[in-house]
């Protein structure tokens, strides 16, 4: 192998600007994937990544391409997790790279993520080749974007490429770009073996597959490797790289991308930013950057049917195969029975999971409101980490309550500006920077807690901007506030689940509108059904849905037997969705309830 | 265990569809009806070996507007009946009329040929609620049917009501029952005005265009109905049916106790129940009037569906039709056909809201869980355990 002809890049982009379409092109053009084969999207594999038009797991392929100069070079292709809730997968992706495409849509302009991800690769050394995607559409305007891109990161834009992935046109002037720009791996200065763990994953036939890149010395087959942050020895199984398909190779040596199967049993050994190095060429310093990435949002996950414990527990289980990053343990309600709280790195990577256990798994499950995780220290120095809400400690127990806040940036036209300026200002944020980048758009920089950000902040950035605002975070660090717990009871009884912890001035508020949204989604019962918004013993709000009083078939003959017996069954059938708190039936949406915000 | 049954003849023609109504009827284009009723007629033999064991305790001619049809064909049907059901001299023989169709001779003739029951389409006596309810006929002619009806020979009779029209006050409503009463039926109906699906009111609902009367309203209305019907002897036996004595449809009995009946005509249901046998079925006639006539002339039977189910629906739906009574469900007879557990909390739940109540082996609603009655049914049907009966 010759190192010179190596090319390590990736594709920055944000949703929906082209990146998968770009890879797909690429793989087609280099005849890496046949057009007959290609499924559209080969790199997005999951369904719900499709769907959403996000990449949840990274992965990578290797191209041969025959250049116009005649040589045949080697690229490895790095795909990079596309959302907010994966940064830190992001700047490992970034790490195994020495370039980088920014892809930018020609019809929209740049975007928070796009840019938080740029700076990101700029500040690792990559070398970066903006490309300007969808030419073909009538409204791009690739004057604009590029101008904007020149403002907001500051890369020279003079020979920005112009692509349309869809039609193919431009993107081999993409692959020799790579070959003059990308600079090809740097020669190691040590014979030590030291790769890097871009991704993992679990492959029910192979077990845990590592997907790495070496740095330093090699791998061989027949190797013993070392994972550094565990110091777990195992043999290796097999080793290779995608071309697409999985093949396997004698060694990978420093420059190169491949995968590593091992005697691993769990990913969650298997950590993605670890360091492999072998027994043979045993390294002794890791490479830079390995965090030990923790949940920032948990929530409650139960069966709507208690039976369905078990199949939720299992589920949970398979999901954790391949999310080393979901956490779980099981916990009880009083109102809901056996469940787990469960950990997640966001917000949207809490949806995805319960998407996937309700549709992949078949489950019904009710979440409760999900809640960061608060650092409690209490009267006699004991400190406490708090993930759910009922769990906080007596008023006279607490010295004081920190929570974790997160940088925000939001990228949006200038003309929302105020409204996000107010939102945030409400939620609590304190301005950082405001930034113009452009004639018309600007980037706004906050900090914020993070239970502001989960309590719908991005729905609201969306509706305040029309959808013409991105946005991007980055948790920073702990801070005290004066922090409650605000209660909800049902007819008399606090039903845990629908505790939440908020700041003492916005309790009064937010009690209020949770009773109000609650007595919209409880529908009338037999009974009357109080519900009550408390901190402590003291009631700030109370709403009544008041008892049903009519529901009555007048005419039931012959001919309507079936017809009323079908409508019993369907009764049946939408009591699946309700959960009985005492003997109140609650809608399984209630228990989010305490997510939107009214304002 | 007895077998009885009841026989309902449909007649599926009308002269105008109202726009309430979702029965299987067609406008009456003024067409031969012959053809039908000698399918129909037909159709009565053809059913004669199912029902061997069964003794008829009623008939039932309704529709769409029966009164429709010549004397002599209501005739045909009748004695065909009797010819192959031999009913004794008891059995009831109703037949439904439209006050906007009659003739004045046509209730000497009724008697005649054996009807012991009529039972109007009143509706209300109202103008301005009839025409929003579509009908042909008016308050006068109202009047006028149930006068000359009065001096016939058939004692029987019978004035369906409709409430809960958008528009009707209390009082109207009061009007009509009180105008009713005057009249001296021995039975009153009260239907309050449900919106179904393929109608006129349907789309209008749809649109915004028609303003439903409030649940409150509603149980208003009810209250004033039984109290006024009470006060004036006539006793509430099932939710929307008033009797004077003894005189209560038997006919419709028959489907509240869940017992069996056979229909015929174009999308007449029937039901059959034979606990020796354990044969519990549901079937229903095809609706179109030609595909009808010609299953008939090829001598096949006229089932769009059927269904065959087992004995614990048997007890559902028994449970589920029993309970419009106010006499209830006598659950130690119900449990001598296969015996089964009612969840214990729901019922306590149930009691405790004053919702139901338990007396001398009956389980009946009261006037609260009445007006509730589809969730209390919810309640009670949907908590009985598969594995418990």
């Amino acid at each position: 192998m010759h190192h010179k002809k190596i090319r390590n890049f990736c594709i920055i982009a944000h949703i929906d600007h082209g990146k998968s379409t770009l890879a797909d092109r690429i793989l087609e053009l280099t005849n890496t994937v046949s057009k007959r084969n290609m499924q559209s999207q080969f790199l997005d594999n999951l369904d719900i990544e499709r769907e959403r038009g996000i990449t949840i797991k990274a992965q990578s392929v290797r191209i041969t391409y025959k250049s116009k100069d005649g040589e045949e070079y080697i690229f490895n292709l790095i795909d990079t997790p596309g959302h907010v809730d994966f940064s830190y997968e992001v700047s490992r992706s970034l790490m195994a790279c020495e370039g980088a495409l920014l892809v930018v849509d020609a019809t929209q302009g740049v975007e928070a993520q796009t840019l938080a991800h740029a700076f990101l690769a700029a500040d690792m050394g990559l070398e970066i080749i903006p490309v300007i995607n969808k030419i073909d559409l009538p409204a791009s305007d690739p004057e604009r974007v590029c101008e904007e891109i020149e403002n907001a990161i500051g890369i020279d834009c003079s020979n920005a490429l112009l692509t349309s992935a869809k039609t193919g046109e431009g993107v081999i002037e993409i692959l020799e770009e790579i070959i003059k720009l990308v600079p090809n791996p740097n020669q190691p200065k040590v014979n030590d073996a030291r790769a890097l763990i871009i991704d993992s994953w679990f492959d029910s036939y192979l077990g845990v597959v590592l997907l790495v890149r070496v740095f330093d010395g090699e791998i061989n087959k027949s190797d013993s490797i070392k994972l550094m942050a565990t110091d777990k020895i195992y043999e290796i199984r097999n080793i290779g790289v995608f071309n697409p398909v999985a093949k396997s190779v004698e060694k990978l040596s420093w420059g190169e991308v491949g995968f590593i199967t091992a005697s691993i049993k769990q990913i969650s050994d298997a950590k993605v930013g670890d360091t492999v190095t072998t027994i043979k060429n045993d390294s002794k310093i890791a490479l830079q950057g390995f965090k030990d990435i923790k949940p920032m949002v948990f929530c409650g996950l139960y069966p709507i049917d208690s039976n369905f414990y078990e199949n939720l527990k299992e589920s949970l289980e398979k999901i954790s195969l391949n999310d080393s990053s979901i956490r779980y343990e099981p916990e009880t309600s009083a109102a809901l029975g056996f469940g787990f709280r469960c950990g997640f790195l966001g917000l949207l990577h809490m949806e995805i999971v319960k998407e996937r256990l309700e549709r992949e798994f078949n489950l019904a499950l009710i979440t409760t409101s999900p809640t960061v995780v608060y650092e409690v220290i209490k009267t006699n120095k004991e400190t406490l980490k708090i993930d759910n809400p009922k769990l906080l400690p007596d008023k006279s127990q607490i010295d004081s309550i920190k929570e974790p806040y997160v940088n925000i940036s939001l990228y949006t036209p200038k003309k929302y500006l105020g409204g996000l300026l107010d939102l945030c200002e409400k939620r609590r944020g304190i301005q950082k920077n405001i930034n113009f980048i452009s004639e018309d758009r600007a980037i706004l920089e906050y900090e914020l807690p993070m239970s502001e950000m989960i309590y719908d902040f991005y729905n609201k950035v969306k509706s305040i901007t029309k959808g013409y605002c991105s946005m991007d975070y980055e948790p920073s660090e702990l801070q005290e506030s004066n922090l409650i717990k605000l209660d909800i009871l049902i007819n008399g009884e606090i039903v845990d689940a629908l505790s939440i912890i908020t700041h003492k001035d916005n309790a009064y508020y937010r009690g209020k509108e949770i009773a109000e949204r609650l007595k919209e989604i409880i529908p009338r019962q037999l009974f009357e059904v109080a519900i009550q918004a408390a901190i402590g013993a003291k009631i700030i709000a109370r709403e009544t849905v008041k008892a049903l009083r009519k529901d009555v078939t007048a005419k039931c003959y012959g001919g309507d037997v079936t017809r009323k017996r079908k409508l019993l069954e369907k009764q049946k059938e939408g009591k699946k969705r309700m959960k009985n708190v005492g003997s109140v039936e609650i809608p399984q949406e209630a228990f989010m309830a305490v997510l939107s915000a009214k304002e | 265990m007895k077998k009885e049954f009841g026989i309902y003849i449909h007649i599926p023609f009308c002269s105008s569809i109202c726009p309430f109504c979702n029965f299987n009827v067609y406008i009456d284009n003024k067409n031969d009806h012959n053809p039908l009723i000698g399918s129909m007629i037909d159709e009565i033999s053809y059913m004669a070996p199912m029902f061997k064991e069964h003794t008829l305790k009623s008939i039932h001619i309704g529709g769409g507007t029966p009164s429709l049809l010549k004397v002599k064909n209501l005739e045909k049907i009748i004695n065909k009946i009797h010819k192959v059901y031999k009913p004794n001299n008891f059995v009831e023989i109703c037949i439904e009329i439209n006050p906007y169709k009659f003739e004045l001779e046509d209730f000497k003739n009724y008697h005649n040929i054996g009807i012991n029951r009529v039972s109007v389409g009143i509706q209300s006596f109202d103008n301005k609620k009839l025409k929003k309810l579509g009908r042909q006929s008016n308050e006068k002619k109202n009047l006028e049917i149930c006068e000359e009806l009065n001096k016939s020979e058939i004692l029987n009779i019978n004035y369906d009501l409709i409430f809960g029209v958008p528009g009707e006050t209390l009082d109207g409503l009061e009007y009509d029952l009180n105008k009713s009463i005057e009249l001296k039926p021995k039975h009153i109906s009260t239907y309050l005005l449900t919106i179904e699906e393929d109608t006129a009111f349907f789309d209008l609902v749809g649109k915004k265009k028609f303003q439903e009367n409030t649940d409150d309203e509603i149980v208003n209305k009810i209250e004033l109905i039984e109290d006024v019907l009470k006060t004036n002897n006539f006793s509430q036996y099932e939710i929307s049916n008033y009797a004077k004595d003894t005189y209560v449809s038997k006919h419709n009995l028959l489907y509240w106790n869940n017992s069996s009946y056979l229909g015929i005509g174009p999308g007449a249901h029937s039901h059959f129940v034979d606990h020796d046998k354990n044969i519990y079925k549901r079937w229903e006639n095809y609706h179109d009037v030609k595909k009808y006539i010609s299953l008939a002339n090829s001598n096949q039977n006229r089932f769009k569906s059927v269904e065959n189910f087992d004995v614990s629906m048997y007890i559902k739906d028994s449970i589920m039709m029993g309970l419009r009574l106010n006499a209830g469900v006598n659950i130690q007879k119900l449990k001598l056909v296969k015996d089964f557990e009612f969840d214990k909390s729901e019922i306590s739940k149930l009691l405790n809201l004053n919702l139901i109540k338990f007396e001398n082996n009956y389980l009946r609603l009261t006037f609260k869980g009445r007006q509730l009655s589809n969730k209390v049914l919810d309640k009670i049907i949907n908590n009985i355990n598969d594995l418990t009966i």
